[in-house]
C-alpha cells in the first residue's frame, strides 16, 4: 500500500481500527489525520489556547492505548472528544492546584474565555466570538459540537454527559442568545 | 425576523451548514430554505459562525502528531487499560491491566492483631512485676476469648459475660482482665498507643499464631 492518505481515505474508522489491531501503524496515522483538526476545534471551544497540539497528541495516545475498550456504540470521534474533554479538565485542575486555587468551576472557565475574546482583531469575527462567549460553558460546548462538527444530538449527549433532549434545548437556547447578541451589536 | 415554525427542519440547519446531511435530505432542506427567509438568514449566520469558530482553532502539524502518536503507541509499549464501556481515565502513568492494584492501606486483620497484642501486653505489665502484691493484682474478671486476627468490627463486647465459656475451648488470644477496670487516663493512653501502632504495622506478627494466655497468677 502507498500513501496512507490515499488508501485509507475510503476506509471507515472501524476498518482502520481493525487494521491497527492487526499491527498496521499506518492506520493510526490515517485516523490522526482524519480527526486531529476536529479535536483542535473542540479543544478551542473548551477555552484552550495553549498547547492544543500537545493536547491532541495526548488524546490520540490515550485513545490508542485503550482502543481495546472502545465500543462502537458511539462514533470514534465522539469517544475522542470525551477523552479530550477529560484531558482539558485535568489540565485545568492542575493549573488551579499550581495557583493554590480551588477546584475548577464553570465561572472560572467563562472568565478565561471572556478575557481572551478581546484579542479577536476582525470585527465580524469579534462579534461572533463575543456572542458565543456569552453562552454558558455547556451551551457553548453543545452549540460548537452541533455547528462546527455537525454532530447529532445523541452523540453530543455522550460527550457532554447529558440527554439528547437536553442537548437539543441547549442548542436552541444558544442559537437564540447568539442571534440576540448579534442583533444588539 | 421571526423564526421558522418548522422546528424539525430548522434543527437540521447546522448539519446542512456542516455538510453532514445525506444528499437527499440536504436537497429537501435546501428547497425549504430557498422559500423561507428566516431559515435563509439562520443558515447564513450558522455558516459565518462556523467559519469563525473553526478559524479560532489553531492549525496543527498533523503529520508530526501522527508520528509522535505512532511512536508512543507501537506494540510492545505498556498499554493502559480502562473499565470497558467508559472513556479512558486520564492518568499520568501507563500501566497494564495485568498489574494488580497496589493496596497502600494496612490489612484490617493485621491492625486487629496488633491491637490485640497491645491490649494483652498492656494488661499484663502489672502481672509481670516482681513486686506485684495481691493488693495491687487485678481482681479476677470475666475473660474474653476471640480469634487472634479478628476484625475490630467482629470483636465481641468485652464486658459481655456470655462469651466466658469460650475461654476454655479456645486456642486464641485470651485477655485475663477487663477494660472496664482501666482508669480514664489509662484508657486514653491505651487508645493513643493503638493509634500510633496502626500507622506502623505492616505485617501480621508470627507470634500471633501461638496462643497467648495471661492470668492473674502470671505467665
Amino acid at each position: 500500500m502507498g500513501d496512507p492518505k490515499s488508501w485509507t481515505s475510503e476506509a471507515t474508522d472501524a476498518e482502520l481500527i481493525a487494521q491497527w489491531h492487526g499491527g498496521d501503524q499506518r492506520a493510526a496515522t490515517a485516523l490522526v489525520h482524519r480527526h486531529a483538526q476536529a479535536l483542535s476545534r473542540f479543544a478551542a471551544s473548551l477555552g484552550e489556547r495553549d498547547g492544543i497540539d500537545e493536547l491532541v497528541q495526548d488524546t490520540f495516545v490515550r485513545a490508542f492505548q485503550s482502543l481495546d475498550s472502545f465500543r462502537a456504540d458511539s462514533s470514534l470521534r465522539t469517544w475522542l472528544f470525551t477523552i479530550c474533554k477529560r484531558l482539558v479538565l485535568d489540565r485545568k485542575r492542575s493549573e488551579r492546584r499550581r495557583r493554590n486555587q480551588v477546584e475548577l468551576d464553570e465561572g472560572h472557565a467563562v472568565a478565561e474565555y471572556d478575557a481572551l475574546d478581546g484579542m479577536v482583531a476582525e470585527e465580524a469575527a469579534g462579534r461572533v466570538e463575543r456572542a458565543v462567549a456569552k453562552l454558558t460553558p455547556l451551551q457553548r460546548e453543545v452549540f460548537t459540537l452541533r455547528v462546527t462538527e455537525g454532530m447529532p444530538y445523541g452523540e453530543i449527549a455522550k460527550v457532554v454527559e447529558s440527554t439528547e433532549g437536553a442537548c437539543r434545548v441547549h442548542y436552541h437556547n444558544a442559537m437564540k442568545l447568539i442571534k440576540e447578541s448579534l442583533s444588539d451589536d | 425576523m421571526t423564526e421558522c415554525l418548522n422546528e424539525d427542519l430548522r434543527d437540521l440547519l447546522p448539519l446542512l451548514a456542516h455538510g453532514s446531511l445525506p444528499a437527499a435530505e440536504a436537497a429537501r432542506l435546501r428547497a425549504h430554505v430557498a422559500a423561507c427567509a428566516a431559515c435563509t438568514a439562520e443558515l447564513a449566520s450558522l455558516e459565518s459562525i462556523r467559519q469563525v469558530l473553526a478559524a479560532r482553532a489553531p492549525q496543527l502539524d498533523v503529520s508530526a502528531i501522527a508520528m509522535a502518536v505512532t511512536a508512543a503507541t507501537s506494540r510492545g509499549t505498556p498499554v493502559l487499560r480502562v473499565v470497558p464501556g467508559d472513556a479512558p481515565a486520564v492518568k499520568p502513568s501507563t500501566t497494564t491491566s495485568t498489574v494488580a492494584p497496589r493496596r497502600s492501606w494496612v490489612p484490617r486483620h493485621s491492625i486487629a492483631a496488633a491491637a490485640s497484642i497491645l491490649v494483652v501486653v498492656s494488661l499484663s505489665i502489672p502481672l509481670l512485676r516482681p513486686d506485684a502484691s495481691p493488693d495491687t493484682a487485678p481482681l479476677p474478671m470475666p475473660t474474653v476469648a476471640g480469634p487472634a486476627v479478628a476484625s475490630p468490627i467482629d470483636t465481641p463486647d468485652v464486658t459481655t459475660p456470655d462469651v466466658v465459656p469460650a475461654v476454655a475451648a479456645s486456642e486464641g488470644l485470651v485477655v485475663a482482665d477487663g477494660l472496664s477496670d482501666l482508669s480514664d487516663a489509662a484508657l486514653e493512653s491505651l487508645l493513643m498507643e493503638l493509634e500510633t501502632l496502626e500507622a506502623t504495622v505492616s505485617a501480621e506478627p508470627g507470634s500471633l499464631r501461638r496462643p497467648l494466655v495471661a492470668t492473674p497468677g502470671g505467665l
